[in-house]
């Protein structure tokens, strides 16, 4: 029986890790799922979890999962009561949540209007600047598009140029210099017409060795926001988070609670109700400014969970049927420190390049205090269909210097072969000395491409792994097996 | 026969050793008593090598090996003297084709043969998991030849765009 009334059943509108981590929690709960599924996720572990399977089609995976039309058609079909979007495809698409709400059907996220308000990037800023909150500089396309160059350049270099409906780096591009400007432009603003829909762009000042720090909400239907703690996601290539962590190191209390207070203000002055996220550019001096407002499920969201023992997707469920939040500011206890490490289909070594391929083996990483949210399952072809993550391990520890220890040895354990990945690197990134002592900033990447390039392996190294390999083609073995070798090395390893 | 592994782009000679008592294989040359035992789990083997004992895990599709050791994963391809011949034969040209870093489509073509560009300019928008990038000309150049058009396909390695340079375009056309 469900135990959130007036929720029975569920739509995931969404896909991979976060379909599967909705899922979990709704079981839990007692609420019958179900999912849309394109074709090339029939088998995965999320289309397994659910209980009701829903195809959907495109001439793409992902223009599938951005059919609103057809996702709220689905939801009415089947009788679901409330749709969850997970995060990215429909998750910050007013119109979607819109014709959600219209149709009858609860959207498990905020209201079209606080989408709408905080969800876009140019009006969002235009709202905390009016509410009084600081802002870095920028210029926005859709003001005089005639003098968005000019302006733009007036803001000063280096700028990032961001799509205003964007999100996850999508659409972003970092300008050095005037000349760069107009090739910069055009490729922002096309991504952000090919993955937002929105052609809408603006310029922002690039903060120089700025940390990423953002601070998690909660908020109920009935006027009560809470915060639940703030989150580092400095480390990022592409403009994109690898590395998340809660508390933030080397930030003192003062800090840290004016960062939280200013988020909940700002969501409160938005009305803002369930889950969501106010991200802030941290400048090294200490100032910091407000970067934009993610109305949705963060994909980070578990190390908050790790810390804090609250289920944030249990939370937005209880939000979205109306329930007032049990929770209360006071009572959120920050236990101990949580890191999350995004493990993808990619190869740091050749400027973090998508890589393709099939998942010949899948082994997850086990032990104390380690959570691995995979969507992906042994078998199955990583192709460029969808996003490069293939999954998340987080783990938690009594303080840093053991949850780093700990994400360290999971990594190394985690074994996915058949295709690249960056389980390696990001065990390097956790041994850096800089990261080590919490000296975090979105440039650690780029700054440490010496130290974090794959250690080239010493003659032993090489020729263990050659002699493996040998041993494991069946043709060599064939040959080798003729030569009798006894006793050599009978039960040797079973000591 | 000998047998060679390919490792980072290193090809390296392992041949089977006939010589009991004093090793199964030799690996440039160098002499190894080694043997892999499976392990327990799936994938998982334990390689006894000079005396050491490794665990790893191994998943082999066709000649390609891939090897998890010490968290790091190695990708060895078996090479037949066959295919090294064919491949030694191959000529080295082709060095002005621009080639697919990855598999992707093609978003937009900004050039077309004949067209002279300077170096750094676009050539091509491609689009690969969801990001963009930009295909630049190397050099000053002229297009000679445009392989792929938007909207198309194309797996990695697969040739964009070939470049002549620019006094090679100028002899040709006289």
């Amino acid at each position: 029986m469900t135990s959130v009334p007036g929720i029975e059943k569920v739509l995931i509108a969404n896909r991979g890790e976060i379909a599967l981590r909705v899922a979990t929690t709704l079981r839990r709960l007692g609420i019958a799922s179900a999912a849309v599924v394109h074709a090339a996720d029939a088998e995965s572990p999320a289309a397994q979890a659910v209980d009701e399977v829903c195809p959907i089609d495109g001439e793409t995976p992902v223009a599938a999962h951005l059919d609103a039309d057809r996702i709220v058609a689905i939801a009415r079909e089947i009788g679901a009561d409330a749709i969850h979007p997970g995060y990215g495809f429909l998750a910050e698409n007013a119109p979607f949540a819109e014709a959600v709400e219209a149709a009858g059907i609860r959207f498990i996220g905020p209201t079209s209007e606080a989408i709408r308000l905080m969800g876009d990037k140019i009006a969002s800023r235009r709202f905390v600047a009016k509410a009084g909150y600081p802002l870095t500089p920028s210029a926005s396309e859709e003001d005089d598009p005639d003098t968005f160059v000019t302006r733009a350049a007036e803001v000063g270099f280096p700028l990032l140029i961001k799509a205003s409906a964007g999100g996850g780096g999508k659409g972003m591009q970092i300008v050095q210099s005037e000349g760069e400007l107009p090739q910069a432009i055009d490729l922002a603003r096309s991504e952000a017409l090919r993955y937002f829909a929105d052609d809408r762009i603006y310029a922002e000042r690039y903060v120089e060795a700025p940390r990423h720090v953002e601070v998690q909400i909660l908020a109920d239907a009935h006027g009560k926001v809470l915060h639940l703690g703030e989150r580092d996601c400095s480390i990022q290539r592409r403009f994109q988070k690898l590395v998340e962590e809660t508390p933030a190191p080397a930030m003192d209390d003062g800090l840290r609670r004016r960062i939280c207070e200013q988020a909940v203000g700002i969501a409160s002055a938005a009305g803002y109700r369930n889950a969501g996220t106010v991200e802030f550019v941290l400048a090294p001096d200490g100032e910091f400014y407000f970067l934009e407002m993610n109305t949705r499920l963060q994909v980070e969201h578990p190390v908050t969970e790790m810390v804090t023992g609250v289920d944030l997707v249990e939370q937005q469920v209880r939000v979205a049927a109306g329930e007032p939040l049990e929770l209360d500011q006071d009572a959120i206890r920050f236990e101990g420190a949580s890191i999350e490490c995004r493990l993808c289909a990619e190869d740091p070594d050749e400027d973090f390049r998508p890589a393709v391929g099939p998942l010949l083996l899948v082994r997850p990483p086990e032990g104390p205090g380690v959570r691995f949210d995979g969507g992906i399952s042994q078998g199955q072809e990583v192709t460029t269909a969808f996003d490069p993550m293939l999954a998340k391990l987080i783990v938690h520890g009594r303080d840093r210097e053991e949850a780093i220890a700990r994400a360290r040895k999971a990594l190394a354990e985690t074994v996915i072969l058949g295709c690249t990945t960056n389980a390696a690197y990001l065990e390097r990134v956790l041994g850096h000395d800089d990261f080590v002592a919490g000296r975090v900033e979105t440039g650690f990447i780029p700054r440490n491409e010496a130290d974090l390039a794959t250690p080239v392996l010493t003659t032993e190294e090489r020729d263990t792994v050659l002699a493996a390999a040998a041993l494991s083609n069946r043709d060599f073995v064939e040959r080798v097996g003729a030569v009798p070798e006894p006793a050599a090395s009978i039960g040797v390893w079973q000591n | 026969m000998g047998y060679h592994f390919e490792l980072a782009g290193e090809a390296h000679a392992v041949h089977p050793v006939h010589a009991p008592g004093r090793g199964r294989l030799s690996i440039e040359g160098r002499a190894f008593a080694a043997e892999l035992f499976p392990g327990l789990a799936e994938g998982e083997h334990v390689l006894e090598i000079d005396g050491r004992q490794e665990r790893l895990f191994i998943a082999v599709r066709g000649e390609t090996h891939f090897v998890h050791w010490r968290g790091r994963v190695h990708r060895i391809e078996a090479i037949n003297a066959l295919e090294r011949a064919r491949r030694a034969a191959e000529p080295s040209g082709g060095a002005e084709e621009m080639r697919a870093p990855m598999p992707g489509t093609v978003v937009e073509v900004a050039v077309s043969a004949g067209d002279t560009v300077e170096v750094g300019q676009v050539l091509m928008t491609i689009e690969s998991m969801k990001l963009q990038t930009a295909i630049t000309a190397p050099h000053d150049a002229t297009v000679a030849e445009v392989f792929v058009s938007a909207g198309a396909t194309f797996d990695q390695g697969d040739p964009l765009v070939r470049l002549g340079s620019g006094e090679d375009e100028e002899e040709e056309g006289r």
